[in-house]
């Protein structure tokens, strides 16, 4: 029955059992009987409900299995799109609703009937228990649950998704950017600096210098304990395959994948292909697109590929700032998860990372909330750039996070595969949607709470960005999100002491402020020594006192030699060989960082929450990758 | 499958678990090996013996604690600097004569090579025979020429063992720390002593003997630049400071009397650069030969086809090979200078031996020992003939006019222009550097452009003597030894030495 007008509400038949459920589909024709048969073994697997393997692996129609399920259990069928829910959602209540996939649908004779996707006897006992001893039921589709509880709740889940944060916590938020005593501090700074060079400008000058010169000696002296550390293999170890043999696939939580996407309706096919591989019950698998809802093009497309039923779409209504970390915030809201990750539209896990992050979970100590994969390119060799970014990337997230990790230092969080207790996420508000490196500012976000932050050996490739114009866009983003991340923890820099100790204040100062520092200070010291050299003049030479001549003697030769030679070293933890002699080049990219990173700063000034899309599927491995996909 | 072209699971980081080993003490051999060295050379030091070499880093110190200052440029770029700023550390120690400092780094430096070696020893041996073995290799006449004869050789093999230590971990599948540690041992070698161009050059075509087989086949090119990246740029800054501070990026190499020449300048007086300077073969040959005499236990080594033989194949090649480049290019100024160096092979082939070659090893380091002096005392150069002798008797002592020139200017303390390289003994002997004026100094640079601003005092050195060649002043003003200068008059007079001082 799918017509409202003969859809009632009625209690569930008792004698129903769910365990025959098999057999009837079977019975009626609904699923072969060689499915039923692997169901059930893979139900004993899994131990998940019958209905949500069948659905995964596509062997019979999603509105089949729920029409069949609801008559099952002696229940009408109602389509929600046609006759959507009269009676009122109490918000309190929209978490749990979402998560058995539940929804208040009407009064019938006063009484509350409750639409419900996932029949059951617990379904029932919690309904009852939650509204009372007389609810009836009726039977819709889990599609239909999600449609309802978004229409009903856009407007406070998309208040929230933008507010939670700035108003629960404002001294993490970077709604403000900046705030008044920081600016005060500012002023002050610039004003004594004012003051000084007008009365002894000499001085002031080579104290700039100095300052500078000691940053930049800074940052190096921290990557190079970075490198050290990062560059010994045991510290690779998070997981090993027997960790991962040892779980049992029916112990294994729900796990949320959270995909959001903009405009990308071409690498749709890939995406779902790669996550189609990850090696995990696909029964627990809760996928969803978060998509906008006025990205007509890639909803179409998510619908013309019929998906299986793992995947779900959220589509996300427009409203200010329309930024990755808003999205993900609404639709984190829909989770089901015990944990929750994100990747990218373009992104390729390596098929064991969900388990591999479950047992680095099971391992690790109960504070550590979010485990970071590791991220690298599987485009490296399409041109300089693609080569440059690979090497950068492996040089991050090969050496740096792990050694940050090891040294207790804040993880800023890279863009995707970063995996959360959800839980915690929730309790620590999600996401900021003001910061656009929402990732790296939850990263130290989550340390100030008590919380920690490790890395897995598990890789998710990427598309490298090929077009420089592309690039720098994407770059100049990550610049403006690191100056907000900064300036947000730095607005109560004795409690950001306290909460990440030594080594984690510096670091983080040295690490997410260094590397900002040098990005925009380099182009500066860059053309100086240009100048002196070309023209061979003295007027710098008052600048540089002999121990400053050292130590900026230390950075030219030394620190830059050893970056260099960092960005060669790097790529022999993943053997790309071929790669070690462009590493010469990477002079060249640290200009274009500069130049990304003057337009994050001018961008922080006048457009702070603009989101700088990064285009994907511009790499000439896409639509190979695409039509193979479809093959598939 | 689409996936299955783009995915790179040769890509993952490389990874591996491995325990932690048991990590042995090494505290008493440090503390036995330091106080028998400081021994020996207490010895060698109360018998009259003195490093000519040694009194030179001594005056150097002096210099940059008293005249100068800590700058950078006053070190000079003509030698490396690493031990000179360890100098000035250990000098500022309360109650250690300054002039003991240079033998004091040696014997520190070579007090770390043993306990390392030992160490080393330890893991693949046990205790016991690296007790012995150690014991063994610091009886060997190159391990005490090295800790105890103040010729600023122990921090250049403890650095050159740091380098080829680690082509162990090349072995299999290395990870990048292993390149880390070999590139960064490189580079700090270029720091430490002058040897290393022979030796990095020595080392290019002997270090495929010991490359991970699948880099190599895959980018030799990449394994090479991984591995000599860090020395590049140190040559690169190097001469970039040289440029920076003296106006000539290769003043380092092109100057004779530069230690990056070695005994280029003083060729005919060497008896080993009279022999076989500027040849290939002979010396390499020789080198062989007093190589596998000194160290007869290398050859057990490479006997052992199965473990690691074909490193200690690749140290030892490079060493002799660099001993012979050094000759062709008229820098070793004897073989000693190499030879010395194969200490570091030699331990490193101990490591690889198997059990049953452990005694006939030990009765080869025995023998190692008479083979040894032989081959030390075969032509050798005068202060090492010294120094031998100094084991002995006491050495017959002359009172020397350097000192006597030192003790007089300590009384008379005037502002004094003075040229350190060519009297070191001299400053040495004066035991500070006070109000001299140094060629460094912008007052010493004046005089000698324009003779104003001249000094209350001068110390020129006579014109064709061995000093007077190496002396600035004296070759500005060949005249001022004879006649003087206007205003000046002759206060001290000497072989080698005058010093004319201000008419009051």
């Amino acid at each position: 029955m799918t017509g409202a007008a003969v859809a009632y509400g009625r209690q569930p038949n008792p004698l129903a059992d769910r365990e025959r459920l098999g057999e009837m589909l079977v019975e009626k024709g609904l699923l072969r009987p060689e499915h039923r048969d692997t169901a059930l073994s893979l139900q004993k697997r899994w131990r998940s409900r019958l209905g949500e393997i069948v659905l995964a692996h596509r062997w019979m129609a999603a509105l089949r299995l729920y029409e069949a399920l609801s008559e099952h259990f002696g229940l009408d069928f109602v389509d929600l799109v046609e006759n959507p829910p009269e009676a009122p959602l109490n918000p309190e209540l929209f978490a749990a609703c979402a998560e058995r996939q539940v929804i208040p649908w009407r009064y019938e004779e006063g009484r509350l009937v409750l639409a419900v996707a996932d029949p059951g006897p617990d379904t029932f006992t919690w309904a009852r228990r939650t509204f009372g001893p007389e609810v009836l039921f009726v039977g819709t589709s889990k599609f239909d649950i999600l449609w309802s509880l978004q229409t009903d709740s856009d407007f406070r889940l998309t208040r929230d998704a933008l507010t939670l944060l700035a108003d629960r916590a404002p001294e993490h938020s970077a709604r403000e950017v900046i705030t008044r005593p920081q600016l005060l501090t500012l002023y002050g700074l610039l004003t004594f600096l004012l003051v000084a060079l007008t009365l002894s400008p000499v001085n002031a000058l080579i104290g700039l210098n100095v300052l500078i010169t000691l940053g930049f000696l800074a940052t190096f002296a921290l990557k190079l304990v970075l490198v050290w550390y990062g560059s010994r293999r045991r510290i690779d170890i998070k997981v090993t395959e027997d960790d991962v043999a040892s779980l049992r696939e029916e112990d294994l939580p729900v796990y949320t994948v959270l995909v959001p996407m903009y405009r990308e309706p071409e690498v749709l096919p890939v995406l779902a292909n790669a996550l189609r591989k990850l090696d995990y019950p696909a029964s627990k698998l809760d996928i969803k697109l978060v998509l906008e809802s006025d990205d007509r093009e890639t909803i179409e497309a998510a619908k013309r590929l019929g998906l299986e039923a793992i995947f779900e779409i959220i589509r996300v209504p427009p409203s200010s700032p329309r930024t990755k970390p808003k999205a993900c915030n609404y639709a984190l809201r829909f989770a089901r998860g015990q944990f929750v990750t994100i990747y990218d539209a373009e992104d390729k896990p390596e098929p064991g990372q969900l388990k591999r992050v479950v047992a680095a979970f099971a391992k690790s100590a109960p504070e550590v909330v979010c485990i970071q994969a590791r991220l690298n390119y599987y485009n490296a060799d399409e041109n300089w750039l693609t080569r440059m970014f690979t090497l950068e990337y492996t040089l991050w997230f090969d050496f740096y996070l792990p050694a940050l990790e090891y040294l207790r230092i804040p993880i800023p969080l890279g863009g995707t595969s970063n995996h959360f207790r959800i839980q915690a996420l929730r309790s620590v508000y999600a996401w900021d949607p003001y910061n656009v490196t929402e990732d790296a500012d939850l990263g130290v976000r989550l340390v100030q709470q008590g919380y920690r932050v490790s890395v897995v050996n598990s890789t998710t490739f990427e598309e490298a960005n090929v077009s420089i114009p592309n690039w720098i866009r994407q770059r100049s983003r990550w610049f403006k999100g690191y100056m907000q991340t900064w300036l947000v923890h730095m607005r109560d820099p004795v409690h950001l002491y306290r909460s990440t100790g030594f080594r984690g204040f510096w670091g983080f100062q040295f690490f997410i402020g260094g590397g900002v520092l040098t990005a925009l200070a380099a182009p500066l010291l860059w053309l100086i020594y240009a100048l002196w050299l070309a023209a061979g003049t003295r007027a710098f030479d008052f600048l540089f006192p002999p121990a400053l001549v050292y130590l900026s003697l230390l950075n030219l030769l030394l620190a830059n030699g050893f970056f260099i030679y960092m960005t060669m070293v790097a790529g022999f933890k993943r053997d790309y060989f071929k790669l070690a002699p462009y590493a010469l080049t990477v002079p060249l990219y640290w200009l274009l960082q500069s130049f990304a990173a003057y337009k994050g700063l001018w961008q922080l000034i006048s457009r702070p929450f603009y989101w700088e899309k990064t285009n994907h599927g511009i790499s000439k491995y896409v639509s190979a990758e695409r039509k193979a996909a479809l093959r598939e | 499958m689409a996936l299955a072209s783009t995915y790179r699971p040769n890509a993952r980081p490389r990874s591996g678990s491995r325990s932690r080993r048991r990590r042995r003490h090494s505290a008493p051999v440090l503390i036995i090996v330091l106080l028998a060295l400081a021994s020996v050379c207490y010895h060698l030091l109360a018998n009259g013996y003195m490093s000519s070499d040694a009194l030179a880093r001594y005056a150097k110190l002096l210099v940059m604690r008293d005249a100068a200052g800590l700058r950078l440029e006053f070190a000079g770029f003509l030698s490396t600097q690493v031990s000179v700023y360890l100098g000035l550390l250990f000098s500022w120690m309360p109650g250690l004569p300054g002039v003991l400092v240079p033998y004091l780094l040696d014997i520190g430096a070579m007090t770390l090579f043993a306990s390392l070696a030992w160490r080393d020893i330890t893991r693949d041996h046990g205790p016991m025979w690296a007790w012995l073995w150690t014991l063994l290799l610091i009886c060997h006449p190159y391990f005490l020429w090295v800790a105890t004869s103040g010729h600023n050789l122990g921090l250049g093999t403890l650095a050159v063992y740091g380098l080829f230590r680690t082509l162990r971990s090349f072995r299999g599948d290395p990870e990048p720390r292993a390149y880390l540690r070999f590139a960064g041992w490189l580079c700090l070698l270029f720091f430490i002593d002058e040897r290393v161009a022979f030796i990095a050059l020595a080392m290019l075509p002997w270090l495929a003997l010991v490359a991970p087989r699948h880099i190599l086949q895959r980018a030799p090119l990449a394994f090479y630049l991984i591995c000599y990246l860090p020395f590049l740029f140190a040559l690169l800054g190097w001469m970039y400071m040289n440029w920076l501070f003296f106006g000539d990026s290769l003043m380092f190499i092109t100057r004779a009397d530069s230690a990056f020449r070695g005994g280029y300048a003083d060729a005919p007086y060497l008896p080993w650069l009279l022999e076989f300077g500027g040849q290939w073969w002979k010396p390499l040959l020789w080198l062989v030969v007093t190589g596998a005499l000194s160290f007869p236990s290398l050859l057990l080594a490479f006997w052992s086809l199965q473990r690691g033989w074909a490193g200690t194949l690749a140290v030892a090649g490079t060493l002799v090979c660099a001993g012979a480049m050094a000759t062709l290019a008229w820098f070793a100024t004897q073989a000693l200078d190499f030879l010395s160096l194969l200490l570091v092979p030699a331990v490193l082939g101990l490591r690889t031996l198997l059990p049953w070659q452990r005694i006939p090893a030990t009765a080869l380091l025995l023998l190692a020992v008479p083979l040894g002096w032989l081959v030390l005392l075969r032509d050798p150069l005068p202060e090492v003939q010294q120094w031998s002798t100094a084991f002995r008797a006491p050495l017959e002592q002359r009172a020397s006019e350097d000192i006597r020139l030192g003790a007089w200017l300590a009384e008379v303390r005037l502002p004094t222009l003075i040229d350190d390289q060519a009297a070191y003994r001299v400053i040495a002997a004066r035991r500070d550097a006070e109000q001299l004026i140094l060629p460094f100094d912008d007052r010493f640079k004046l005089a000698l452009s324009t003779r104003g601003g001249m000094p209350a005092q001068l110390v020129v050195a006579r014109p064709g003597s061995l000093e007077g060649a190496q002396d600035s002043i004296s070759q500005r003003f060949p005249q001022l030894w004879e006649s003087g200068m206007p205003g000046y008059q002759l206060v001290f007079e000497g072989e080698v030495w005058r010093v004319w001082q201000r008419e009051p």
